[in-house]
């Protein structure tokens, strides 16, 4: 899917996550349903994750729980309400396989298992076309 | 201490090995790192991957080689850290040597509470 064909792209994603420069890691949401959401993000080369031209661990993490975020704020946004505030309750099974680079655009397909309560727990997988960089179970807490 | 990172988000300020033979380090977080204009404006919270990355800085500082964490096997945060209110915090890891790195359980805690709990891989690069 192309960015043009996005639901939110660049800084309409500030509607959708609390997160700010320097750490916002998410630059579009392709695609959102209630349990699923497709997310991207172009790595620039001064990303605060970036170093010497890698994309590193922490970087991915947080992508992938802000593109969680993005999914809760969508979805909030559907029923009138602001972008709620998220939280890492618990990392699972990371697995990196590689580093990203900058210039790569990530892709992340994101599943949402179960929601208890305000806490959410998710399976991702994050992609730079089609190689995987990086695989994670997720609990996030939506305030 | 060594640390690559782009942001200045902590200082290491002690490291010592316990008689169980974990490593404790203590650290002081930064309250003017650069996260915090996005983490969230106007309310300081520390990024827990960024606290996933501290502790890797520690286990790099202790064995003094440079450490990709492979895999998390499992990482819970049990309590919000601010840089504010939780300046001054404890890291108190078991470091095992691997045939390509390191098994790393660890803690995050202060005199009151517990923050994270972690258990993860990290190989030499």
């Amino acid at each position: 899917m192309t960015k043009s064909e996005a639901l939110f792209v660049n800084e309409q994603i500030k509607e959708l996550i609390p997160q700010r420069s320097p750490i916002m890691m998410v630059d579009t949401l392709y695609s959102a349903t209630e349990t699923e959401a497709v997310t991207g993000l172009t790595i620039a080369k001064d990303n605060l994750f970036c170093i010497e031209d890698k994309f590193t661990e922490p970087g991915l993490i947080e992508h992938i729980a802000q593109s969680a975020s993005a999914l809760a704020g969508y979805s909030a946004r559907l029923i009138g309400k602001p972008a709620p505030v998220g939280f890492i309750g618990e990392v699972k099974k990371f697995h990196l396989v590689k580093f990203p680079s900058a210039g790569d655009t990530l892709t992340t397909h994101l599943n949402i298992i179960s929601v208890v309560g305000n806490i959410s727990l998710l399976q991702a997988e994050t992609k730079v076309e089609d190689d995987t960089v990086c695989t994670v179970g997720m609990k996030i807490a939506i305030e | 201490m060594n640390n690559y990172d782009n942001y200045d988000y902590f200082d290491l300020l002690e490291q010592k090995v316990c008689d169980d033979g974990a490593v404790l380090f203590t650290v002081k977080l930064n309250p003017d790192c650069s996260v915090y204009q996005g983490h969230f404006p106007g309310n300081p919270v520390c990024p827990g991957v960024c606290n996933i990355n501290m502790i890797r800085r520690c286990i790099e500082h202790y064995t003094n080689k440079k450490l990709i964490i492979s895999d998390i096997k499992q990482c819970r945060f049990t309590a919000l850290i601010t840089p504010i209110k939780q300046s001054i915090l404890n890291l108190k890891a078991v470091i095992t040597e691997t045939e390509s790195g390191y098994n790393v359980q660890g803690s995050v805690f202060d005199e009151k509470e517990s923050f994270i709990e972690i258990k993860c891989m990290m190989y030499d690069v």
